[in-house]
């Protein structure tokens, strides 16, 4: 159905795709997996004509699609729905599926000023199979609903039916389950089925949900920094062992954290309820970090990890439950008072100020004090980072990846604080810039300030850290020392299950 | 030769106060991403304030100056608190906000209309004596100097205040991300304060300015004029930048200058506008404007 030949894509000097070969088999559902930035949405992106390959071919039923624009492919048969739901929300649920259909319809713009026959017959046409399609997803009686009024799972579902609306021989699904309950995944795992079982639809699906993939895919291939490294039945990748080292990364001989006493408690979480408008993400989530100590959270893409430390920075307010910094209630407050109170938060994806320079950046970092040290603690700082005193005066967005991490963490260590929250450090570095930010990690440690890791990469997390704590589904699934955590069985079935 | 260099010296000047005024635009549109439309309005009670400072109190124009700049800081403030903060606590889209500083636009000219009545009113003749000076076969007045000299003492000051203080780095940082700027300590609200304070501060003076440049234009119904020129301006320079605004106000001033002397007086207004179209057309995101992208 699908042949993917010898594809690469670069982004700047980023290999995103690199030489990657896949087939789709008629009638198969395929699922594609691999960790964050490991290529999948740019697969489809080329594949769809949303991007361009830099080499390599894409033939869909023998014929070449090579860098055809995005509606063609779409009529020639092939559909998407997308990771974050692009649906036209004030439109009622009905016409978001009837827009789909366009790319089938003949009659012309002419056809329609006019009102011709073969325009309202299309239209009528149109209709009628718009709201079988809602019937087939399972959103019957709500057609008159804008599209931004239904439930998260629902408007899932919409981006599905207005996919089938173009009559497409393969559907594409990038993360259809990202954000749904248990429920709601199990009756996503129905509709993928009988998509393929009553349609006859091909099915490519991007998730990070194991259960849904292990589920229904007949096939899964596995992408890791833009290369195949795995393909087969399901049972098969699970159990391949490079799949699982992509997944909880390497063993490898590291400095292991300086061994302390466990303090008192600097952050303490009770029952932490938290989550966004489509519902509680966190389902009272008890954690804590102490004096000393590195404390590691790992779990899935979509546990909560990143909602949690969200809702500890107070970007996000708490629904129930209690956050502690020392002795003083955090919960539900401003988030530059928490930082004033000496919690720094390094997010993902580093959010460095791009075009503040370098210093700024630092200086920025330093807002929430008012001591007269800071011009020391820069200069401390320039010695433990020397990359980032050579580039004091750049633009921060001119540096690399792992330079921008260091610049986020030294940012974080400039507000002298009492506690650091890391969330994925390693997101996207090659492996010796990984293996630097943790000698970095363990630095800060060894200074004495405490830290709360988030990490993808759960082997990485568990050898730097002294505690673990497992986030699955947003409740935690296990505990315990570090050591014990890294040979438990538990945390590979939370990243794989 | 010597016309054209005259004009340019005459442009420049005008243009300067373009481009103070452009800046209070500008730097409100970074950090909330709105564009405030009582601005203006702001620019015409500068020159009022300043006028009853000059007539009716008497006093000199450096004391003129720096009271402005305090009170129209203060009214900044006002607006904020009264205009604009309430929307945020209530998640309001930008759109809403828009209509509002319209709102408190128009309370603001009729505020002033009570005030200081309808009427054009002119600074005291000698507030600056006239007096020139020839370099070079051109001739530069006095005035042109006092005001070359007043916005660019302000700018550099607003450059050092961005670049070398905590509050500065703060607006940046906000202008950039507002939650990352907020994962760092920077209260948002205050730092939005502290930048209305800051543009209408320089608006207010930059009212003084024109009042000063053109005799008999000080009213309340001024700011129209400078607030469509100071739109073109940001947008000709790249919205949410400082330099980008500077250049495109003295674009606008020079232009226009120009177009006076080489073709007719009625295209005068048509400058800056014909500068935006060509603008908008061959670089949609202005000079120095950087693409913002809808898409995450």
């Amino acid at each position: 159905m699908l042949a993917v030949e010898r594809l690469s894509r670069n982004f700047g000097g980023l290999r995103a795709l690199d030489d990657v070969s896949l087939a789709v088999r008629d009638g198969e559902i395929l699922g594609l997996i691999g960790p964050n930035g490991a290529g999948k949405t740019t697969l489809f992106n080329v594949v769809t004509g949303f991007l361009r390959p830099t080499a390599g071919r894409v033939r869909f039923r023998g014929e070449e699609i090579t860098r055809w624009p995005a509606d063609r492919v779409t009529a020639r048969g092939v559909a998407r729905t997308f990771q974050n739901i692009r649906l036209f929300r004030e439109m009622p649920a009905v016409e978001n599926v009837v827009v789909g259909g366009h790319v089938r319809t003949r009659a012309t713009l002419l056809d329609a000023l006019a009102h011709t026959r073969t325009h309202r017959d299309e239209e009528s046409a149109g209709r009628v199979r718009a709201r079988a399609l809602l019937a087939l997803v399972g959103l019957d009686g709500r057609e008159t609903t804008p599209a931004g009024a239904l439930a998260y799972g629902d408007q899932r579902r919409l981006e599905i039916a207005r996919a089938l609306a173009t009559r497409p021989a393969l559907l594409l699904l990038d993360e259809p389950a990202a954000g749904m309950n248990a429920a709601e995944t199990e009756a996503l795992m129905q509709l993928i089925r009988r998509l393929r079982d009553e349609l006859g639809l091909t099915i490519l699906l991007i998730e990070h949900d194991m259960k849904l993939v292990m589920g229904v895919c007949d096939r899964v291939a596995v992408l890791n920094f833009g290369r195949k490294i795995a393909e087969g039945s399901p049972e098969e990748v699970r159990r391949d062992p490079t799949v699982i080292e992509a997944y909880l990364g390497r063993r490898a001989e590291r400095r292991a954290p300086v061994a302390v006493r466990a303090g008192e408690v600097v952050l303490a979480v009770e029952h932490l309820r938290a989550g966004y408008a489509r519902g509680d993400v966190l389902h009272g989530v008890s954690l804590e970090v102490r004096a000393g100590q590195i404390a590691t959270l790992i779990g899935a893409n979509g546990a909560g990890k990143s909602t949690l430390l969200r809702t500890i920075s107070g970007l996000l307010r708490p629904r129930a439950g209690q956050i502690r910094l020392g002795h003083v209630a955090i919960g539900g407050a401003a988030p530059d008072r928490i930082v004033g109170l000496g919690v720094a938060h390094v997010p993902e994806g580093r959010q460095i100020l791009a075009r503040l320079t370098v210093e700024e950046n630092l200086r920025a970092g330093a807002y929430a004090r008012r001591d007269r040290d800071i011009e020391r603690d820069l200069a401390t700082l320039s010695e433990r980072f020397p990359v980032l005193r050579e580039r004091r005066a750049q633009p921060a967005g001119t540096l690399s990846g792992g330079e921008q991490q260091m610049l986020a963490i030294a940012r974080g260590l400039m507000a002298r604080p009492r506690l650091l929250m890391l969330d994925e450090p390693s997101l996207g570095l090659a492996p010796q810039f990984v293996d630097r930010v943790f000698e970095v990690v363990l630095g800060v440690q060894a200074d004495g300030v405490p830290i709360l890791l988030v990490e993808q990469n759960a082997q990485l997390a568990l050898e730097t850290a002294h505690w673990g704590y497992v986030l699955e589904s947003g409740r935690i699934a296990t505990q315990g020392s570090a050591d014990r955590l890294l040979g438990d069985a538990a945390v590979q079935r939370a990243y794989l299950g | 030769m010597t016309v054209f260099l005259q004009q340019l010296v005459n442009g420049i000047s005008l243009g300067s106060v373009y481009a103070l005024f452009a800046v209070g635009f500008t730097l409100v549109f970074g950090v909330l991403e709105i564009i405030n439309l009582a601005h203006p309005a702001v620019l015409a009670v500068g020159a009022l304030v300043a006028y009853t400072l000059l007539s009716t109190l008497g006093v000199g124009l450096p004391l003129a100056v720096a009271s402005t700049l305090l009170a129209t800081g203060l009214l900044g403030l006002v607006l904020d608190a009264a205009a604009f903060r309430p929307l945020r606590a209530r998640r309001a889209g930008p759109l809403a906000s828009l209509i509002t500083s319209i709102g408190a636009a128009l309370i603001l000219v009729s505020l002033a209309q009570r005030v200081w009545g309808a009427e054009p009113l002119g600074y005291p003749p000698g507030t600056i004596p006239l007096r020139f000076f020839s370099v070079g076969g051109l001739t530069i007045s006095l005035l042109q100097i006092v005001i070359l000299g007043t916005v660019i003492v302000l700018v550099v000051a607003l450059r050092l205040l961005m670049t070398r203080t905590r509050v500065g780095i703060a607006i940046r940082a906000v202008a950039e991300n507002p939650a990352t700027a907020s994962l760092l300590g920077v209260p948002f609200n205050r730092v939005v304060a502290f930048t209305f304070f800051l543009t209408s501060a320089l608006g207010g003076v930059a009212g003084l300015l024109v009042g000063m440049l053109f005799q008999g234009s000080v009213s309340p119904f001024m700011g129209d004029t400078y607030g469509l020129k100071g739109l073109a301006a940001i947008i000709l320079g790249g919205m949410g930048d400082i330099t980008g605004a500077m250049l495109g106000g003295l674009a606008i001033g020079v232009g226009e200058v120009m177009i006076v002397q080489y073709l007719s007086s009625s295209y005068r207004d048509a400058v800056a506008f014909g500068l935006l179209f060509l603008v908008l057309v061959i670089r949609p995101t202005g000079l120095l404007g950087r693409q913002r992208s809808r898409e995450a």
